[in-house]
């Protein structure tokens, strides 16, 4: 479902963000993407996702190719960014009629989608103030209810679980894994590591912009020897400090 | 800590507050730590461009008071200097009072600050002052050096002259910020408040347009100058204007009278009136708001969701049907945006109402365009195309997205449906008000079957022509990471070229048409510029369709 081939990514003034990563999620994966800040993980979500452009390498959704074909890429793709800026003047059913309007979404399957996440979420009674009234956890809401208004084939979520209240986040990973059952892949940031050793089928560990590991849960619970992914991430980190004998990226 | 210790760190938040506001806008930083070249070099040009048109203004006032001393009207120059440094004052800040003082992006983080409220209207107050002090310094600068090399003044002008400068906006800054205050006061009272502030700004528009024009003295007396059987110069005319004139410019703003006295006369006491009158204003002003300022804001900010919402029938409806809607609402619902944007079609409703009402001989005359009667039929088709060009929404509409443009770029929108969405939001707009204000001007005029023709189809040729020229300008010159709309819509260089560009050219076409420069009737002229816009907009917008939006 996504591919991504020695993508790199060097920003003005000669920071290499991305350094040669590759990684391939396939449909049904529940695929987490961990590093610290900086480690260059929002940079590949945004080229993934069409935002931002990149200068080497390549990446494959469904088979086309992001740089050649990027609408007919994002048709397939939904995309949460970690903090969702929402058009604000619109009201919240407004913003989710014009989200799937853009998908051509039709009447009767977007109405039973917002009633479902909307309920689940407990937004539909907000649905008609305006997003500019709307707490950080309701527009996050808001957001992944418009991310999952066209059943994606892939979903790509940038730190999905920041801002949202308890019963929310339980809701969202109920969401996630009802998605990869029905065949959708998803792809997301995050830095709970215990949520992602929870959640995940696959798992990548990027450190100043190149992949560490990359495999399945078990791979990595396998090849580490025991322990928490939280305690394998740190054994991570310092090696590769330890190697490069550098500090962490700003 | 000692009284005085606390005194100076109270000055020291507000001049923080201040320094930190300037350097927002003035992008100092920009120029000094971005390493993108491009950014670096684009700031650059605007800084040079804006220049360029600051020091044209400067030279044009300077010439003006050149053009007065020459023919021995020197000593209205203090007089018309203060008017013409109030006006601008209060044009440029009118419109941006509201943004600089209420609900601006940061108000919760400043409000948050251990600084008294007085302190934070202050040092909004005093950067909206800085802005319009400076245009004082531009205006009647040279306005004054040119007095003194006529007049030879005494040293008291010089110190109350050039006090005078850093006195003149305080009172029109002021003006601006009360219009501005008690419009987002009102407006804060409704549900719907940005809709409210709008309706408000743009019925203020049209009452600063009409109430001078109502109030209109029967004329400067110019014409009074030549002998109506000779065409010589009437010296007693001559002698007896100048005091004409200066009436009219007291009557229009009373405190010039006061720095005429002070300048021309040198009279300490209307000196101290004039600057008396100027800062109390200023702190009646600020202590009156600060007392309701947190209510205001709040009553703005805090918009309480009614939770009630019932979920009904839902309808599919296109993409460009969505963005379409969505662009449209932004404009609408932003009262900087709908009230700076629109302005145009708003004027050119008011002229056709008016010459429709009032009939166009009076509204020449009220205009002082009588001379231009005889080419009305021909001409007024651009003056109508000029009002419509102001409004180009297409301009700005892309850079509107600001931090919402990570939405436009990840969703499967194709480039031309975006545009095409940004063309026909600005459309919306024009096209009505082109077709409406076009029908009431022919029947007003009674023009013939070709001037009815022309009249119609010209505003509606350069509508097209600057709603494609707008793609353009959006596409190469957005720019996404804006403080606020005011600093986008206002003072950016893609809106002036989108708001002024169209109107320039349709004035050059009007001229070149009406003026008799070519051997081809004027009809025929505006033909030829019909086809030649229409073939342009064809052009621009054709080319523009597929190209990628901009980073």
């Amino acid at each position: 479902m996504l591919i991504i081939n020695h993508l790199s990514k060097t920003y003005k003034g000669g920071k290499k963000a991305v350094d040669d990563i590759s990684l391939r999620v396939e449909p049904g994966d529940l695929f987490g993407f961990i590093g610290h800040n900086g480690a260059g993980k929002t940079t590949t979500i945004r080229s993934v996702v069409g935002v931002l452009d990149f200068e080497d390498g390549e990446i494959l959704i469904d088979g086309r190719s992001v740089k050649e074909e990027p609408v007919q890429c994002k048709k397939v793709t939904a995309y949460l960014p970690d903090n969702p800026d929402l058009y604000e003047h619109l009201t919240g059913i407004q913003y989710l009629n014009f989200i799937a309007d853009i998908f051509g979404v039709p009447a009767a399957a977007r109405e039973e989608r917002i009633r479902k996440y909307a309920d689940a979420f407990e937004i539909t009674g907000n649905l008609g103030d305006l997003v500019s009234s709307y707490s950080h956890g309701m527009k996050q809401k808001l957001a992944i209810i418009s991310a999952v208004i066209h059943e994606p084939k892939l979903l790509v979520l940038d730190e999905p679980f920041v801002g949202l209240d308890p019963k929310a986040a339980v809701v969202l990973k109920g969401v996630m894994r009802e998605l990869c059952a029905g065949g959708s892949a998803i792809f997301f940031s995050t830095h709970v590591l215990d949520t992602a050793e929870k959640l995940c089928s696959k798992v990548a560990m990027i450190h100043h912009g190149r992949i560490a590991f990359a495999g399945t849960m078990e791979d990595m619970l396998r090849v580490k020897q025991g322990g928490s992914l939280e305690e394998i991430f740190m054994e991570i980190v310092s090696h590769e400090e330890r190697g490069s004998g550098g500090g962490a990226e700003k | 800590m000692s009284n005085t210790d606390v005194k100076t760190r109270h000055k020291n938040l507000c001049w923080l507050l201040v320094k930190n506001r300037l350097t927002a806008q003035l992008g100092i930083h920009v120029l000094r730590y971005e390493k993108d070249r491009r950014k670096k070099s684009g700031k650059i040009a605007v800084v040079v461009a804006v220049a360029m048109v600051l020091s044209m203004i400067a030279g044009y006032c300077g010439l003006m008071a050149y053009g007065y001393a020459s023919i021995g009207l020197a000593e209205l120059i203090p007089g018309i200097a203060l008017v013409i440094s109030s006006l601008f004052t209060l044009f440029f800040t009118m419109f941006k009072a509201h943004g600089e003082l209420f609900g601006f992006k940061d108000y919760d983080a400043i409000m948050s600050l251990p600084v008294k409220v007085r302190t934070v209207i202050n040092s909004r107050f005093i950067n909206m002052y800085l802005w319009n002090a400076f245009i004082a310094v531009l205006v009647m600068l040279p306005m004054g050096m040119v007095y003194a090399r006529f007049v030879n003044p005494s040293v008291s002008f010089y110190a109350f002259w050039l006090t005078g400068i850093l006195l003149a906006s305080l009172i029109p800054t002021t003006i601006a910020a009360v219009f501005g205050a008690v419009i987002t006061a009102i407006s804060s009272k409704f549900r719907y408040a940005n809709a409210a502030s709008t309706i408000l700004s743009i019925l203020l528009i049209i009452a600063i347009m009409v109430l001078p024009m109502m109030a209109a003295s029967p004329g400067t007396g110019l014409d009074r100058l030549f002998d109506s059987d000779t065409g010589n110069i009437d010296a007693e005319a001559f002698s007896a204007l100048a005091p004409v004139i200066s009436e009219s410019i007291y009557r229009i703003y009373p405190p010039a009278r006061l720095f005429h006295r002070a300048a021309v006369d040198g009279s300490v006491g209307a000196f101290l009136l004039f600057a008396g009158i100027s800062v109390g204003w200023y702190a009646l002003f600020v202590i009156l708001l600060s007392w309701k300022y947190r209510q205001i804001n709040t009553a703005l900010t805090s918009r309480a969701g009614r939770a009630d919402y019932k979920l009904e029938t839902l309808h599919q409806g296109s993409r460009l049907s969505a963005l379409y809607k969505k662009t449209v609402m932004r404009i609408l619902k932003s009262t900087i945006c709908a009230t700076n944007l629109l302005v145009g079609c708003v004027l050119a409703l008011l002229l056709s109402v008016a010459m429709l009402a009032a009939g166009p001989e009076k509204v020449m005359k009220s205009l002082e365009w009588s001379d231009y009667m005889p080419i009305a039929k021909s001409a007024a088709c651009y003056v109508i195309a000029v009002m419509v060009c102001m409004t180009n929404t297409s301009a700005v509409s892309l850079a509107l997205e600001g931090k919402n443009i990570w939405l436009i770029k990840s969703l499967p929108i194709p480039p031309k449906t975006l545009y095409d969405s940004y063309l026909l939001t600005n459309l919306t707009f024009t096209v009505p008000t082109s077709v409406i204000c076009s029908i009431l001007v022919s029947i007003a005029l009674k023009t013939g079957l070709i001037g009815t023709v022309l009249m119609v189809t010209t505003p509606l040729v350069f509508a097209l022509f600057t709603a494609a020229a707008g793609i353009f300008i959006g596409n190469r010159m957005a720019y996404y990471n804006w403080q606020d709309e005011t600093q986008l819509v206002k003072q950016s260089m893609m809106s002036m070229l989108g708001i002024l560009g169209g109107a320039v050219l349709a004035v050059a076409c009007g001229v070149i048409a009406n003026s008799g420069l070519l051997p081809v009737a004027p009809e025929m002229m505006t033909l030829l510029f019909n086809a030649l816009f229409l073939v342009l907009a064809a052009v621009i917008y054709l080319k523009e369709s597929n190209r990628l939006v901009k980073e």
